[in-house]
């Protein structure tokens, strides 16, 4: 489905992620307070693991929707989106942010408008996200947002090695 | 990956599912008080559905599903006991069993030895599962077992287009790490 534009201030907007967003993802997420704080996103980041991911949402469209978050010139800042998306009920939020972005309410805002969107227009009744047992950041995003603590999952990942214990939240209308 | 036979007790054991088992899985799954409970069966049950599973859960190159039949003394399929989303040594724990073996500590056994075999044989360290809230039974088959609630999820299931609250539950293996 193309994803029409979606404004979040004067600043900043939501739109389609596209291939030449590549350069600026490659920037960003070559970032270690990102790679540590995600499950995913691997480190060193290279061109070919944007191409990667590009192509896994591009290919399974119904269950991925992606947005860029971009500033006011249009420049990729970070990365909004759902993932294991079944219409009419439920769906998994992802999201990170440029580290020079931080602290300013972007990715709050990002996802505040990102989940009214799925709400609405994916007819979901549950949004939910997980995350790192030590990610206080995003935590904090999330409950601005108004998602729910709902259970502490003990070794729910292995990242490099180690088992690590995650939160879920979720958003529920 | 395919597993062998177990012994539960005099009267039950688990082995490999077969495909001459279909009929028998029609014929407990349309009983809709185990079908009410299970968020991925729909109802009614049809024999293409348990072909379909049959063919899912035996194919040797599905590494991420390990499927046992639970039988009876006389060979007949009772129930299934499943591992599926075998991940990274994390499995979700999937199961059922006919209406006239409830009630008997039956289930409670089948999952114990379950979950030693999978910790031991397919080196999970994080075995969970998802119930349903008004399922009480089945929580308390999983609490019996060592399972704890690690949280609940509010409308996490959508089943006959009416959406469900789940709890779920997890085994967790303390001593890796």
């Amino acid at each position: 489905m193309s994803l029409s534009k979606i404004i979040i201030n004067k600043d900043v907007f939501l739109s389609e992620l596209n291939e030449s967003d590549e350069k600026n993802v490659v920037i960003y997420l070559n970032e270690k307070d990102i790679y540590k704080n995600t499950l995913r996103i691997p480190f060193p980041y290279h061109q070919e693991d944007f191409k990667f991911f590009f192509s896994w949402i591009s290919k399974d469209i119904e269950k991925n929707c992606v947005w860029a978050i971009r500033n006011h010139d249009g420049k990729l800042i970070g990365v909004v989106g759902f993932h294991n998306i079944i219409r009419n009920q439920k769906a998994e939020i992802g999201y990170w942010l440029g580290k020079p972005y931080w602290g300013k309410g972007i990715m709050t805002a990002a996802v505040k408008a990102a989940s009214a969107f799925a709400f609405e227009s994916l007819g979901l009744s549950r949004i939910y996200a997980c995350v790192f047992l030590k990610n206080i950041a995003s935590t904090i995003v999330l409950e601005k947002c108004g998602f729910e603590l709902e259970g502490i999952l003990k070794k729910n990942v292995k990242k490099d090695g180690v088992f690590l214990d995650e939160k879920v939240y979720a958003l529920v209308k | 990956m395919y597993p062998t036979k177990i012994k539960i007790n005099e009267s039950i054991f688990l082995s490999p599912l077969e495909m001459e088992d279909a009929e028998r899985i029609v014929f407990c799954l349309n009983d809709i008080q185990v079908s009410q409970w299970m968020a991925e069966v729909p109802y009614p049950y049809f024999i293409e559905d348990a072909k379909a599973f049959i063919l899912r859960g035996t194919n040797q190159e599905n590494s991420t599903e390990v499927v046992f039949a639970i039988r009876n003394n006389e060979n007949e399929l009772v129930g299934v006991v499943r591992f599926i989303d075998i991940l990274e040594q994390k499995a979700r724990i999937n199961y059922w069993i006919a209406n006239p073996y409830w009630g008997k500590g039956i289930m409670a056994e089948v999952i114990k030895k379950v979950c030693d075999f999978g910790i031991q044989e397919l080196m999970l360290s994080r075995i969970y599962g998802h119930v349903l809230v008004e399922n009480l039974r089945a929580a308390r088959v999983l609490e019996k077992c060592g399972f704890t609630c690690e949280g609940m999820f509010k409308k996490s299931v959508k089943k006959n287009e009416k959406f469900f609250d789940c709890k779920l539950y997890a085994l967790v293996v303390e001593k890796i790490n």
